[in-house]
Parts: C-alpha cells; structure tokens; sequence
C-alpha cells in the first residue's frame, strides 16, 4: 500500500494549494496597497473640499464683518458728523449685524470737534439691547490696548488675536481694526482706529459642524498658534500648536504648525497625534486673518472599510481554498483508483499469479494505455515462464540421466571397506569426491597370489559421459590384462595399444598403477603421466615418488612403459591423488597445489588410511571454500604394516583351518575347546602351544560371554582356527557390543586381592601370544590372535 | 572335579585332579575356602595331578591367599607340570605364590 502522505492526492493537494496561495498573495498585496492608495486620495480630496468650505464660509462672514468699520473709516474720512449723528450711525451698525456684538470709534486725543482729550464712544450688544459706553476713563486707557495701538502703528487694518470678553468670560472675541486719517495742519494723519467686535462662538459652530468619519473632528488655530476652537475646551485660547508640540515632544506637530502659520495646505499622516490616535490632518489657510483650519481622521476608521474588505477577501479565499482541496482530493482519487487497482493486479504478477485480470480501462488515457502495457507484459512473461518450464524440466531430466550414470560409472569402483578385513599387513582407503558432471577418475585395487596387492589410480582427460566411458573401459581392460606373471609395464604397455586403437576420440587417461608385496613393503609401479605420488612415513616425512617420463595411456601406440620400484618402511603411507586435488581452485583463483598437498601430508603421519582421504577431501574443500568443484577429486592411501612374520606369506601356504560357530553359554566354550584339541593333535602342536591356545581361547570366550551381551540373548560367536607355516591364528567374531579386551587395565600394577578375572585372562592372552588384535569392523568385534610354531 | 585331602601334621594338602578352568573353579573354591573357616591354616595345593588352570583357577589361588593371609596362615603350590610351570613364569604369576618342585619341600617350607 501506498502511504498516505506519498499518495497522489495529498501531493497534489499541497502543490496547488501552495501555488494557489502564493498567487493569492501577491493579487491581494498589491489589490490591498492599490485600494488603500485611492481610499486615501479620495479622503485626501475630500478632506481638502471639506476645509475649503468651511474656511470660505468663515471668510464670508469675516469679510462682511470687515465691510463695517472699513466704511465707517471711510465716511470719518470723508464727512463730519456730529456726536449725535455718530452715536445713531453705530447703534444702527451694531444692530443691523447679527455677527457684530459691538463698535467702536475711538479717536486720538484732541480731534473730534470741539471735544477736548481722548473721545471714544463704544455701541455693544448686552443681553439683545444696545448700550452705548464711552471708553476713556484713567484706569481704562484704549490708547494702549492692542487692537488701537497696533493698526495704529502699522498703519493698516488688521484683526486682534481672540481673547474673552471682560465682563463675560465664556465668551471669545476678537476685533477688526482700520486706522482712519484725517488732515491737520496740512498734514495726514491718523485720527483714530474703528474697530468691530464679534463674538466667535458661531466660528466654533462652523468648526463644529465639520466632520468626516464617525470620530473625525476640525479645530481652528490663530496666526499665532493658539486654538480657537478645538473639541477639548481647555485648549481654546489657553495652548497653541506649538506648546502642545513641546508637551508630548512630537516634532511632526511642530513642523505642521509652522507650515500651518506660513500659510501652507497639506494632507499629512500624524502618528500617536497627541499621543492618541494616528491620524490624517488636513489643513488649510484662513486668507482673511491668517487662522489656519485643520480636519483630523482617525486613521482607523478611514482604513475601517480597507480593513472590512480584507477580512471578506480572506475569508472567501479560505472558503475558496477548501473547495479547492475537496475538488482536488475527488480529482485525485478519480485518477488513481484504477492505477490502484492496476498497482494491486501487478502486485499480483509479481507474486507468481499469472492468471490475475488485468483491470479493464474504458478510459483512453495513459492509464488505460499502461493497462494495456501491462496486459502484454502478462501475456509475454506467461508465455516466457512456461518455455522456461519446459526447458529446464527437459534439461532436468538430461541430468537425471547424468546423474544415473555417474552412479553406475562409481558403481564399478570397490567401495567396501576395510577392503581387507582378515590381512592385517594393509590399510587402504579410498574416496572419488565427484564433481557435479559425470567425470573420468577411477580407482582399483585388489589381491593376486594372498601376497600382493595390485592397486590403480586413473584420470581420464575430458569430462562427461564420453570421459566416464572411457574410464570404464580403462578399468576393465587393466583389471582384465593383470596376471601374477606378467610385469606391470607390459600390463600397461598392451593396455596402451588396446585404447590406441580405434580412439577416434583422441582420449588419453594417466594411470598410476602398482603392486605391493604385503611381505616386503616393496612395490612395483609404472606412472604413465599421473600426478606423483606421496609416501608418507609415521614421523611425518613426506617423499615425493619421482617422474619416471612415461607418457598418458592412449596417445602413443607401442609405447615401452618402464618398470620403477620402491620400498615401504613400516608404518609408510602411499597417498595417490588426480588432479582434482592439486588444481582445485579457491574464490581467488589460486591453486590448492602440490605445497599445499605435501604440507598437510606432513601432519598425517600418524593418521590411519581412512583418516588420511577423509582428511585431504576436507582440507581441499575448505580451501575451496565457496567456489565450485569442478573435477572429480580422488584420493587413495595404502599404509603397509609391516607383517610379524613374512614367512607365512612366503608361499602363501595355508595349512590347516577350522571353522565352527558356538552359542554364548559355558558349554559351548567346552565344546570350543574340545575342537582346538582335536585340531591341535592332528597337527602335532606341542604340548606348551596347546596349552597356551587353550587358555588362550578359554579367556577370550569367557569374556567375550561375560561382557559382549548384555541384552541376555543367545549370540553367535564365529571362531576360525588357521594353522600357517610356522603360524597358527586364531579369529573370533562377535555381535556383542563393542568391546575392545585390550583396553582393559593391565594388572600388573594392581594389588593381588583388587585383581579381577577377566583382567587376569587379557593378560595371560596377552603374554602367552605373539599378536593380539582388536577391531570392530560391520558392528562386530573381531580378536585376532597369533602364536609362533617354533 | 575331584579333589583328594589328606593332612600331614597341621598341613593340609589338597590334589585337584583335571581342569581347574572356568567349569570347574566355582566347586574348588567352595571347598577349599570352607576349609580355611573350619581351620585349616596352612594349605598346601599339590598340581601333580593338575592337567590345566585359566585364570578361573589362579583368581582361586589368589583368594585363598588373602585368606590365609588374615589368618596368620600360608599356602604353596607344588609339583607343577612344565606347561603349567611356563604359563606360571612368562606371565609373572610363580613371583605372587610360594612354588615347589615336590610335596616335601612344600612341607618343609610351610
């Protein structure tokens, strides 16, 4: 199963959703900066429009204001009035302007008609009446307030600063001032100032009434700073731009409030203005009086639609966004379901079930396509294993037969051993290791005359059943060809012309072949062209048995082959080997080699025949170690033990035997006896042999019932009695159990009273003979014993 | 087998006759050990008459002789014939028992 998170679905899945969303961001980064950029331009417009009505509507009603004392001015200048006339003209002013709370024409001293010093009259709204003051007085000197001395000096009209009324603090006024000029003495001078007073609460209306968003607010500040009007009512008349500037250390205030006095409109962000709100200010200038009007927003509010939009906009992409994934999953599963199911089927396949249904597809898509692909890789791989199948049931069964006749081919080599069981001069023991295909080693071996041993080891070139053919007939011929009176030389020599004839073949076969006189240890051989031998001695000495040029049998016909001798010491070993010994190779292609074969020879000095093959097999299979054998490995050893007495073989003369078979029972033994004597006299053995045969054999039975049985069931004891030329033997075989009667302490070193019967009797047996034997051979045991005639 | 006694002064003389081999051992060494508990002290085993002994019989001979041996008594063998006397020296066995040629000199010796 495939999972999850590898699965074509969820790959897809975050795939697009990653391409999708990076693509939304960037339309919603730059949508969000464009609308923000024309929200603010549009407030920005807006705001300004907004200021500059309001600051147009304060200007209508101040420009009117200035109508009044301009004309006044003007008629000062231009006419004389009485005091009368001038108190009437005022009143009706003062109460033909709403805005107009009061009006004062106030002359230098000296200079309205008759009147002596400062002249002043002063008309004021109080409470909806008019009143009429005259404002020269000591303690009240007009001469030195503002709104009379600056116009005055300046020489042109002006408006004051605000500032509260005297009598009525809630109120803020301000006034306009035009100097007027009359001639005296020739000359043009200021007479006096006319001045209007308003009351600039309706300046707060206006202000008041401007508003751009929910918390948006405008305030007006003078040509010195000060805050005429503003929503907090502390900062009217009481701080300007400049001191609130100072107090929260905002230096964007104090750059706005200077353009703000120098005349200058802008739209500008203030970040924490007042340390509140960021906001955005517009301003503009009062032309009239150099006030300056400001509107704030609230940045919040202005970007609160902004702000709305966004939220939708992620919102309706998240939703989007799921769609997405829902489409995408279905989507996905849609074109893998039949890749699934395609997968499954194919899984299948590969498990060995040709017989899976491919899904159909009624698609025509690449899907469908590698359906169909998979189809025929079916089909073919159906079609591809049953020839396979066929092929190698038929090679199989070619095997088989090769296997078969390997079997007969090493059927025909002698493979019971001890080959031997009764001569006790020889130990042989031989092995073929054969290789996997049918090979053309050979062996042979086996007694002419009692006293020589004929024995032969071969290698035929090539492998196969055509090798293994020619080996048998090799075999055959050899054996066939031997006769006790013909030298092995010529035996190989007519084997030689034999195989030469009609070998179409060109086969060749080396052949070591040899006869072993069991009395002398010498031995006879021809080597025609196989592998030298090795003669191993029981102190470990190994001796290579040299060349003697002969060639393989079967090249040359009428070839002479030569006659070469050795002698056997005691204990000596004659290891025969093929080539598969000295050649087989290891994983590193090296070979076992001749060294090798020689250095562990060299250990197995002491080694019985059968441990010398077993052991050389499995030193050359763990060199070897994993890389195939690829020849048929054989290994042949003879030891020759060097017989008691030679004579016996000299003419092979047997001169007497007895064979009998007893029971295990103590009768028995006596019936036994009965018969050694019998056999004893007809061969007039003196007194002293018969006496020691007869214990002799009295013990061996007794112990042979006594311990070889212990099941308590009725046993054969096979006894054979052999008198030789100077030489008698006696054999006894046996089904017991093993035991072997010389492993038994010798009790010699025993006090008299622990001494034990049977102990006793192995001791006589083994003091009074000459040779005494011991050996389990087939699961029986088997005593020899021999005593010399003198 | 038979076995003949007779008794010259303490001296009991014992002559196996035949084969004291495996057969024959079990009887012999009833008798003769039954006589040492009745109180024969020393014991002379006259062979004259003795054709063959295995090791049957020499265990006999062995067991007497520790016998003996706890009763402050003693045995000898004598009168062995040659094959006997062989088997006797090639083994060994004529060093564990006290051997003579003749019935007189065992008694002599005793």
């Amino acid at each position: 199963m495939v999972r999850l998170r590898n699965s074509l679905a969820v790959k897809l899945v975050f795939s697009i959703l990653a391409i999708s969303g990076i693509i939304f961001l960037i339309i919603f980064g730059s949508n969000f900066s464009h609308s923000r950029d024309i929200l603010l331009k549009n407030v920005r417009l807006n705001a300004r429009h907004l200021s500059l009505a309001t600051v147009n509507k304060i200007e209508i009603i101040l420009t009117n204001v200035e109508k009044i004392p301009y004309t006044l001015a003007y008629q000062l200048e231009h006419s004389s009035m009485t005091e009368k006339e001038m108190l009437t003209l005022l009143t009706n002013v003062t109460a033909s302007s709403n805005e107009i709370t009061g009006v004062t024409i106030a002359f230098e001293p000296d200079f309205f008609q008759s009147i002596k010093g400062e002249f002043a009259p002063y008309v004021y709204k109080n409470n909806g009446k008019l009143k009429t003051v005259f404002l020269s007085s000591p303690e009240n000197n007009y001469r030195i307030k503002d709104w009379y001395l600056i116009p005055k000096e300046l020489g042109k009209a002006m408006w004051s600063e605000p500032y509260y009324n005297v009598d009525n603090n809630s109120k803020i006024l301000a006034t306009f001032s035009v100097p007027f000029y009359l001639i005296k003495n020739g000359k043009r001078v200021c007479a006096g100032v006319v001045s209007a007073e308003i009351d600039l609460h309706w300046l707060e209306q206006i202000v008041k009434g401007v508003k751009l968003y929910k918390n948006g607010y405008a305030f007006l500040i003078s040509h010195d700073g000060t805050f005429v009007t503003y929503p907090k009512k502390d900062f009217i008349m009481n701080e300007t731009i400049f001191s609130v500037a100072e107090k929260y250390n905002d230096l964007d205030v104090r750059k706005y409030g200077q353009a703000a006095l120098h005349g200058k409109s802008d739209f500008i962000f203030l970040n924490r203005f007042l340390d509140k709100k960021n906001i955005w200010l517009s301003y503009v200038p009062l032309l009239t009086n150099d006030w300056s009007l400001g509107v704030v927003i609230p940045d919040n509010e202005l970007m609160a639609d902004l702000n709305d939009l966004t939220k939708y906009i992620l919102l309706y992409n998240l939703l989007g966004a799921m769609l997405l994934i829902i489409a995408i999953v279905i989507l996905a599963n849609r074109i893998t379901r039949p890749l699934k199911k395609l997968a499954a089927a194919t899984d299948e396949i590969a498990a060995g079930n040709f017989d899976v249904a491919i899904p159909e597809m009624h698609s025509k898509d690449e899907v469908s396509h590698l359906a169909a692909s998979f189809n025929f890789m079916k089909i073919s791989l159906r079609q591809y294993i049953s020839n396979l199948m066929e092929t190698t049931a038929a090679k199989q069964k070619m095997e088989s037969e090769l296997k078969i006749a390997h079997e007969i081919q090493m059927g025909i080599l002698p493979k019971i051993f001890p080959p031997f069981p009764d001569r006790s001069e020889v130990d042989l023991y031989a092995v073929i290791e054969p290789a996997k295909e049918v090979g053309g080693d050979f062996y042979d071996f086996f007694l002419l005359d009692n006293s020589f041993l004929y024995f032969s080891i071969g290698d035929v070139s090539g492998k196969g059943v055509p090798a293994s053919l020619f080996m048998a007939v090799t075999k055959t011929l050899i054996k066939a060809s031997t006769s006790i009176d013909i030298p092995l030389n010529e035996i190989i020599t007519k084997v030689n012309n034999d195989l030469c004839m009609e070998n179409d073949s060109s086969m060749f076969v080396t052949i070591f072949i040899g006869r072993i006189n069991l009395c002398t240890g010498e031995i006879d051989f021809v080597n025609a062209g196989h592998n030298l031998p090795f003669v191993v001695s029981s102190n470990g000495t190994v001796k290579k048995i040299e060349k003697t040029g002969d060639i393989a049998v079967g090249i040359i016909e009428n070839y002479q082959y030569r006659l070469a001798k050795i002698m056997l010491a005691e204990d000596d070993t004659l290891f025969l080997y093929t080539d598969g010994i000295t050649e087989a190779q290891n994983l590193s292609d090296e070979l076992y080699s001749e060294k090798r074969l020689e250095l562990f020879l060299s250990s197995q000095g002491l080694s019985s025949a059968k441990e010398i093959v077993v052991n050389s097999i499995s030193a050359v299979k763990y060199f070897s170690d994993a890389a195939p054998q690829s020849d048929d490995i054989t290994s042949f050893a003879l030891k020759w033990i060097k017989p008691m007495d030679p004579d016996q073989f000299k003419n092979g003369r047997l001169l007497s035997s007895q064979e009998l078979v007893i029971h295990n029972s103590n009768e028995e033994i006596t019936k036994a006896i009965n018969e050694l004597l019998i056999f004893c006299k007809a061969l007039n053995f003196s007194l002293s042999v018969i006496y020691k045969l007869r214990l002799v054999m009295e013990e061996i039975l007794v112990n042979a019932i006594s311990y070889s049985f212990p099941d308590e069931k009725s046993h054969y004891i096979q006894i054979k009695i052999k008198s030789y030329v100077g030489n008698v033997v006696m054999e006894f075989l046996d089904d017991g159990v093993e035991f072997n009667p010389l492993d038994v302490p010798e009790p010699k070193d025993i006090p008299l009273e622990e001494r034990k019967p049977g102990g006793i009797g192995i001791y006589l047996v083994k003091t009074l003979m000459d040779k005494f034997e011991y050996r389990r051979i087939n699961g029986k045991n088997k005593l020899t014993v021999s005593k010399k005639l003198t | 087998m038979e076995i003949l006694q007779r008794k010259v002064n303490d001296i009991l003389i014992l002559s196996p006759i035949g084969n004291l081999d495996f057969n024959h051992a079990a009887s012999f060494q009833e008798m003769a050990t039954s006589l040492i508990e009745e109180g024969a002290q020393k014991i002379v085993i006259d062979f004259s008459s003795l054709l063959f002994i295995s090791s049957a019989g020499l265990r006999i001979l062995i067991v007497l002789t520790k016998l003996l041996q706890q009763k402050n008594g003693r045995l000898a063998l004598s009168s062995m014939n040659e094959q006997i006397l062989e088997v006797f020296s090639i083994s060994g066995f004529n060093k564990l028992f006290s051997i003579y040629p003749s019935e007189e000199e065992a008694l002599k010796n005793l």
